[in-house]
């Protein structure tokens, strides 16, 4: 359950993007480019929900098959998701607010509570996770260029870690010209060997001009066969009521 | 009509099938972005046969969004998104099975020369078959019914009445979505240690320290939560009817009241509550947790005026079964204090997860008492009266010392993925620190496959007469019926949830 916990936390974090349309035709400002990226992830001024499904293969192994609702609230940095399969963890869900987790296990009607800075009690999924991105304060630009994914003409930015504290000493992203989305990436080791590459195939327009990644691929390419994909649906960014936020809406829904 | 039967079959099985079969992940960047030979995008440098793509205007903007990778959502109205989840037209059924069978074999007192590796005291088969049966009703989107049962091997005691009860069944439903209310019998959620709750003066049942995630059951109660709006500060009050065989001799005035804040203080949850039954001590519990660094932390502090815990004060020889007279009381008229406070930490990248916890049990025994009305025991069974039986003294010395410490530890340490990814290890540890006795109980575990993990373990108890310790008389020896050590093979077989 841990391992899904956390899937499904990255996964929240990568496609929480909200991109507003812009056109870009000559080399941008890459450094405003970045951080303009950055600034997707962030809800303020409304709500967000959504239901996340996370299929993994790995050789050898049965296809595993996770799915999350999602409910945020940026605005207030708070944060409520369900786990509703697999079967074994459904039920289980985390309230988040500011640095307070709870993690409600419904087979013991217990909340656990937790601030702890570096991770999630009980689980693998790290409480960076779920922050905001600043990805300057971690990379460097360290090269741009131009490219192709697909048939998307593509900006090509090299980022390199300044700080030891990042899952990937190397990062290199593949942002559409026309808008700020990003179409891949690649995480690679402090030598440059290819970890893991992601893709965004689809963006969702939710209305207000915000943009969001609605599926998700990523292909672990140390372990050759392992792979994940990760969708959404029932995708909104309605007002949500109050109540969703409490402890007393994660025990009502388990 | 036989043909549209078969074509119905088919056709039922055919969706089956597709519903069971692997959701293929295709990571192709053609198939998914296109190939760089198509019609190139908004910002796309021209193809190179120079030609400027005309189409790109003559596709309807469904086709042009389709294209790009991007897809027009329309969001519901303020709340839709709760109310399709909360509400249900079907009633959810599912539970919880588990199956276990160990073989178990002790030796009490395996480190002297006269003991025979080979020649157990005692050998054991326990078997564990049961099941957790629930339904979830959801009627409309404030309104929740919730029940469970529980039955379990053997399917009847002695007397043949069936093995089965109920464990929950409850309501859910609120005013205003303000207060949220729950009322029938639920556990209910109160202290926050892992071992030992001293706070938790609510539920049925103590937590077992070998399973500290066991959900406990609770009363028949009234809970009303009010989460204060725009805070993460929740007021808890309850109204609980006491567990009695005879319900209809119940009278109003048996009810018993408890409440309890919580609220944030930076990183730290804070809860302060009271509890108040006639005849019983009235007590005010404080409860705390937080993290320092990678360790969380939890705290509870109980102060009861007086205390329900039954106390011998005295001890004496009898003539008839158990041949032990013993004298109870309580602590009455005076504040009681007990507390607790422990940590968890986990290093995922390790799969290492440690959890430990103290436990001050102030409605227990001072150390002098305990020791004074061991001896005095202790010289029944040296010198027993005419015609009495030892067993029953022993056993009467067992549930005499059985949880007489005032101060406890408790320390779990489990690894999983250990070399290879079916292979777990966990230990186990309680003592007593009050006699210094306790428990270890290491364990290793593999799974074999899904739904069937074999185990082998060992508990050793001990004691000591270092320092302050009891050694013969300690608890864990005691009850153990000696410095013993249970060697066990089992197996989980077919646990699951449904």
């Amino acid at each position: 359950m841990n391992k899904l916990i956390r899937g499904a936390a990255a996964a929240l974090l990568i496609l929480a993007g909200l991109a507003p349309a812009f056109a870009q035709d000559a080399a941008p400002d890459f450094r405003k480019l970045v951080e303009t990226l950055d600034s997707i992830d962030d809800f303020t001024g409304s709500d967000f929900s959504g239901v996340f499904t996370i299929v993994t293969d790995k050789p050898g192994k049965r296809q595993e098959v996770t799915q999350v609702r999602m409910f945020r609230r940026d605005s207030k940095e708070q944060f409520l998701m369900l786990m509703l399969l697999p079967e074994a963890s459904k039920g289980q869900g985390y309230l988040k607010e500011g640095d307070n987790f709870w993690f409600y296990d419904p087979t013991s009607r217990k909340f656990n509570h937790s601030s702890m800075k570096e991770a999630l009690n009980d689980s693998e999924a790290r409480n960076d996770d779920f922050k905001r991105k600043k990805t300057l304060e971690e990379y460097d630009i360290a090269k741009t260029g131009e490219g192709m994914v697909g048939k998307f003409p593509v900006w090509v930015i090299d980022l390199k870690a300044k700080t030891n504290d990042v899952s990937y000493d190397m990062v290199t992203i593949y942002v559409r010209k026309d808008r700020p989305l990003v179409l891949k990436q690649e995480d690679k080791s402090v030598n440059g060997r290819l970890m893991r590459t992601t893709l965004f195939p689809k963006y969702a327009d939710v209305g207000k001009g915000k943009f969001f990644p609605s599926q998700m691929l990523i292909v672990d390419e140390i372990n050759t066969g392992e792979k994940s994909q990760i969708t959404m649906a029932e995708l909104s960014v309605a007002k949500l009521p109050d109540k969703v936020f409490t402890k007393a809406f994660l025990e009502q829904t388990n | 009509m036989r043909k549209a039967v078969l074509i119905l079959i088919f056709a039922l099985l055919a969706a089956g099938a597709a519903s069971a079969q692997d959701i293929q992940i295709i990571t192709d960047e053609e198939a998914l972005f296109g190939s760089a030979d198509e019609m190139p995008v908004e910002g796309a440098a021209p193809p190179a046969d120079g030609k400027t793509g005309d189409s790109l205007f003559s596709a309807s903007e469904d086709e042009l969004f389709q294209d790009e990778g991007v897809e027009r959502i329309q969001s519901g109205a303020e709340g839709t998104a709760v109310a399709a989840f909360l509400k249900t037209d079907a009633v959810r059924i599912g539970g919880t099975f588990t199956g276990s069978v160990d073989s178990e074999w002790t030796w009490t007192d395996p480190w002297t020369v006269n003991a025979d590796p080979l020649d157990p005291d005692a050998a054991s088969l326990p078997t564990a078959l049961s099941a957790l049966v629930f339904f979830d009703a959801r009627p409309e989107e404030d309104y929740r019914v919730y029940g469970s049962a529980k039955t379990g091997w053997p399917f009847a005691d002695a007397d043949g009445e069936p093995n089965i009860r109920v464990f929950e069944l409850f309501s859910d439903f609120n005013w205003n979505d303000a207060v949220f209310l729950r009322f029938g019998k639920h556990t209910v959620k109160w202290g926050v240690g892992y071992f030992w709750s001293p706070a938790d003066v609510l539920n049925l049942s103590a937590i077992d320290v070998e399973d500290p995630t066991a959900q406990r059951e609770g009363p028949i109660s009234l809970r009303a939560h009010f989460p204060v709006p725009g805070t993460q500060t929740n007021l808890w009050g309850y109204l609980l009817a006491p567990n009695v065989a005879d319900a209809s001799a119940l009278e109003p005035a048996d009810l018993a009241a408890a409440g309890k804040l919580e609220f944030l203080v930076g990183g730290w949850e804070l809860g302060m509550g009271a509890f108040y039954q006639q005849d019983r001590a009235p007590k005010a519990i404080m409860t705390a947790t937080g993290a320092l660094g990678r360790f969380n932390l939890f705290g509870e502090a109980v102060l009861g005026w007086g205390s329900d815990t039954n106390l011998a004060t005295d001890i004496e020889e009898s003539a008839s079964p158990p041949y032990i007279t013993v004298s109870l009381g309580k602590i009455e008229d005076e504040p009681v204090f007990s507390g607790t406070g422990g940590f968890s930490w986990s290093e995922s990248d390790w799969n290492l997860a440690v959890s430990g916890q103290y436990f001050f049990n102030g409605e227990s025994y001072e150390d002098s008492d305990r020791k004074t009305l061991i001896a005095s025991a202790r010289d029944i069974q040296a010198s027993p009266p005419a015609g009495s039986d030892a067993g029953l003294l022993a056993t009467s010395i067992k549930g005499l010392i059985y949880g007489s410490g005032r101060h406890y530890a408790g320390l779990s340490v489990s690894k999983t993925e250990l070399w290879t990814e079916d292979l777990s290890v966990s230990l186990l540890a309680i003592a007593n620190l009050s006699d210094l006795s306790g428990m270890v109980a290491p364990t290793v575990s593999y799974e074999l496959f899904e739904r069937m993990t074999l185990r082998a373990g060992a508990t050793f108890y001990w004691a000591t007469d270092l320092l302050w310790g009891a050694g013969d008389d300690g608890e864990y020896v005691v009850v153990a019926g000696g410095p013993a050590v249970t060697l066990s093979l089992g197996a989980s077989l077919g646990g699951g949830r449904f």
